[in-house]
């Protein structure tokens, strides 16, 4: 049998898949999938939200078992597979979103690592993948005392700490600046150059282009394509789902404004959590149908902004001003009542509810969900303006891709049917044809005449829809203006710190 | 202060304090030696409940079954069995564990809410068993043969000796790498999963150990009592006792039990005085806790420590 051969020759590939299918109910998620790995490579996978990455990483991992086909990884059988054993079969996998535990420090987080190996071995292993990461003078610390690169320097320590053949890296760029970038992109080299199989899944072009020898396109659960990332780019097939058809640039054109009223205004305002203070002194203004684009590196304060706006965070000084309203120290649901919304990052979607049932808890009254009701109903326009949502409306907010689940937290926004909204790194982590969707999506709303805010890492596509621009960096405004105004040397100054 | 003085301060200390209380129980008089008794019994219960509710993260509201699992086979044990005291608390404690694996097993497929829920079927389901059993007298008192010869001041020995034993147990368990897992598993169980923890693997001796402690509590409260009853025993207000004084004290910290239960010991030996104002002076100190301290006592201590450490670790940068 495969298995008898894969076990009895060293040089074998690390990772087999033969016509790998896994279904969810009636969707299924990846279909026949074949693959193989060969031990020292570092295989890309891409596709667009949806077409099934993180599920077939999943199966890689062993958190899931495939509904049908072949996997063998490492050598063993992956489709008979029990939680808690690929690591000891030697896979690793590092989390899109870290997952350190909290109350435990960074050594004590790599230690329950080294636990699969012999005794012997442990201590030798741990101080090995601090030292790798980077994180040997932080070792003491709490985990959750970490910022975000940091977070992802644990996650790939936790994993190397395992002694792994194969190491699982799931969108480890999602977040990350370019400079922070620069730094994962280095370690995941160093991490190869010793050896390890790597096998990534990404949505920043650039890491799979400066990381993969080859890449796997999936799109729908299935293979589209692979080759090297030169051979992958050019192909017709990838740059159509991938990039999308170019004419989805003219939607994301901006209608001139007429000056509206100003809905909210921001004076002065200070923030922070405990001794931090994360927000300086930031001042802007944005009126009915216009939109603000917010940029900064991470750790500039932007979450913590959307925060403050929201009542979230206590304002330490300074005013908000909503609709002529000072709403400083109005509690958070008193000011998402009066119109002023907010899609946080991600997402927070009621996962066990379906997608209608969340929406409907975006509404203001239950009114508005009854059919009698003469007027149009605030859920209309959200179907209007994703379509895509009445086919789901039953399936439950969990199972959805993360551009779906986007839309349906945009959705439960527009459903409170509010003045201002506020977007949260609405395109943390997708794909970018989906994006646009979203940003046209953005753009039709500011045109019905609802005030934006856009918090962005994705700077240029934010930068194109902008009426305004706001840079914070380290908490404070360090520009503020048009987007014609605004010049690539502001940019770089924002997030590289250049002087 | 290196890490060796350290784990062998936090053996020695506690057992340089129970050989001092031991040592001292006979000089003790008969209503001291019962109050510390009770405190002890209630300190073991906590911190065997803590192990499981504060470090696993799973809400217990099954344990009374341990306590009464520990105290009938005392009864039984010494009734029908007649063996010497050590080897029959021993014994209660063992069946206990074994208890307590058995009931883990088919719970351990519960989480958060459901597994509440679920232990605390299975307690009143036991509860509804021993009323109607004939063979540890059903509803009837059923006597501790030898608990007349046996002092107060020696009972309190015994808590004293448990109490001891959970301490350290607890404390080896809690910094072994079982203990890692347990709290990695508590945080993150995918993440947990990923690093090759296994959820039942390590959750089962923690249940089994739990099981152990809580039963030997219940075999020193039956030697307290004199006569069991089921209602005093399978009594669901051990596992929420266990609870209210982890909660208070600081869930899923070693010296979070040990100060909860200090705090309600006498907190109800005093407004025991109020009668019926007793219940609602306990309730308004647990809801400022919960509302003002949500990490308990421990958790404001620490806090405290901490502004003080990194203030003056400030002060001295500049």
């Amino acid at each position: 049998m495969t298995k008898g051969r894969l076990m009895t020759t060293s040089t074998a590939p690390i990772l087999v898949a033969e016509a790998v299918t896994r279904t969810f109910g009636g969707v299924t998620a990846v279909n026949k999938v074949d693959l193989v790995v060969n031990e020292g490579e570092l295989v890309g996978i891409m596709g667009p939200n949806g077409a099934g990455k993180s599920t077939f990483f999943s199966l890689v991992a062993g958190a899931r078992k495939p509904s049908s086909g072949k996997l063998y990884v490492c050598g063993k059988d992956f489709s008979k597979i029990s939680l808690g054993d690929a690591a000891r079969y030697g896979v690793g996998l590092a989390h899109q979103i870290p997952k350190p535990f909290r109350k435990l420090t960074v050594r004590q987080n790599v230690d329950i690592a080294s636990y699969v190996l012999p005794r012997k071995r442990r201590k030798a292993a741990v101080d090995y993948a601090l030292d790798i990461s980077g994180l040997t003078d932080r070792q003491d610390k709490m985990a959750g005392d970490l910022g975000l690169l940091e977070l992802k320097r644990l996650e790939i320590a936790r994993v190397l700490a395992l002694e792994p053949k194969l190491v699982l890296l799931d969108e480890v760029a999602a977040g990350l600046n370019e400079a922070d970038l620069d730094e994962l992109v280095a370690l995941v080299r160093k991490v190869h150059a010793t050896g390890k199989t790597v096998i990534l899944v990404e949505h920043v072009q650039e890491v799979i282009h400066k990381l993969a020898e080859r890449v796997v396109v999936l799109e729908w659960g299935s293979k589209l394509t692979e080759g090297t990332p030169a051979e992958v780019s050019k192909d017709p097939r990838v740059v159509e789902i991938y990039l999308g058809s170019p004419q989805n640039e003219d939607a994301l054109k901006r209608q001139p404004t007429k000056a509206g009223e100003t809905r909210l205004k921001v004076d002065g305002l200070s923030a922070g959590y405990g001794p931090v203070k994360v927000l300086n002194d930031v001042t802007f203004d944005v009126a009915q149908g216009e939109i603000l684009t917010v940029l900064g590196a991470n750790g500039a304060g932007k979450t913590t902004l959307a925060k403050a706006l929201e009542g979230m965070v206590k304002t330490r000084s300074g005013s908000v001003v909503f609709k002529g309203e000072v709403v400083t120290d109005m509690p958070t649901f008193a000011r998402q009542r009066s119109g002023l919304a907010l899609v946080p990052e991600g997402r927070r979607l009621f996962g066990d509810l379906t997608v209608r049932e969340n929406l409907r808890l975006g509404l203001k009254s239950e009114r508005g969900f009854k059919a009698s009701h003469k007027d149009q109903s605030p859920l209309d326009t959200v179907y209007e303006l994703f379509p895509k949502l009445t086919e789901l409306n039953d399936r439950q907010a969990g199972q959805l891709s993360g551009g779906e689940q986007q839309m349906v937290a945009v959705g439960r926004a527009l459903a409170g049917e509010p003045d201002v909204i506020i977007f949260d790194e609405l395109s943390l982590g997708l794909a970018p044809i989906v994006v646009d969707r979203l940003l046209e999506a953005v753009v039709k709303i500011a045109n019905s005449g609802i005030s934006v805010v856009l918090i962005e890492q994705n700077i240029h596509k934010a930068i194109a829809v902008a009426d305004k621009i706001l840079v914070l960096k380290r908490g404070e405004v360090v520009f503020s203006g048009k987007p014609k105004d605004f010049s690539e040397e502001e940019l770089q100054r924002a997030y590289l710190g250049a002087e | 202060m290196s890490t060796r003085l350290k784990s062998l301060l936090s053996y020695g200390i506690p057992v340089v304090i129970a050989v001092v209380l031991y040592v001292t129980a006979q000089s003790v008089d008969r209503a001291m030696a019962n109050d510390f008794t009770g405190l002890f019994l209630l300190m073991t219960l906590a911190m065997a409940w803590n192990l499981v509710g504060g470090f696993g993260g799973q809400f217990s509201l099954g344990h009374s079954i341990f306590v009464g699992v520990g105290s009938y086979a005392t009864a039984v044990i010494l009734t029908t069995l007649g063996w010497p005291l050590i080897p029959t608390v021993l014994a209660a404690a063992v069946m206990s564990a074994l208890i307590g694996l058995l009931l883990a097993y088919p719970l351990l497929r519960l989480r958060g809410p459901y597994l509440a829920v679920g232990s605390l079927g299975m307690a009143v389901a036991s509860y509804g068993w021993m009323i109607n059993w004939n063979f540890t007298k059903a509803s009837q008192a059923y006597a501790i043969p030898v608990s007349g010869q046996i002092s107060l001041q020696e009972t309190y020995q015994y808590a004293t000796i448990l109490l001891l034993i959970a301490v350290v147990s607890i404390v080896a368990l809690v910094r072994s790498p079982l203990g890692l897992r347990l709290v990695a598993l508590r945080d993150n169980e995918a993440g947990a999963a990923s690093i090759g923890v296994k959820r039942v693997r390590t959750l089962l001796p923690v249940w089994a150990l739990s099981g152990l402690l809580t039963g030997a509590m219940g075999a020193v409260y039956a030697l307290q009592s004199g006569s069991l009853t089921v209602d005093a025993t399978f009594n669901i207000q051990f596992s929420l006792d266990a609870a209210i004084v982890c909660v208070i004290g600081g869930l899923g910290t070693l010296s979070g039990p040990v100060i909860g239960s200090i705090i309600i010991y006498y907190l109800r030996k005093y407004a025991a005085d109020f009668a019926n104002y007793a219940l609602l002076i306990e309730a308004v100190v647990l809801v400022i806790v919960v509302r003002f301290f949500p990490s308990g006592l421990v958790g404001l201590a620490t806090k405290g420590y901490r502004s003080i450490t990194s203030r003056r670790t400030d002060a001295s940068k500049k």
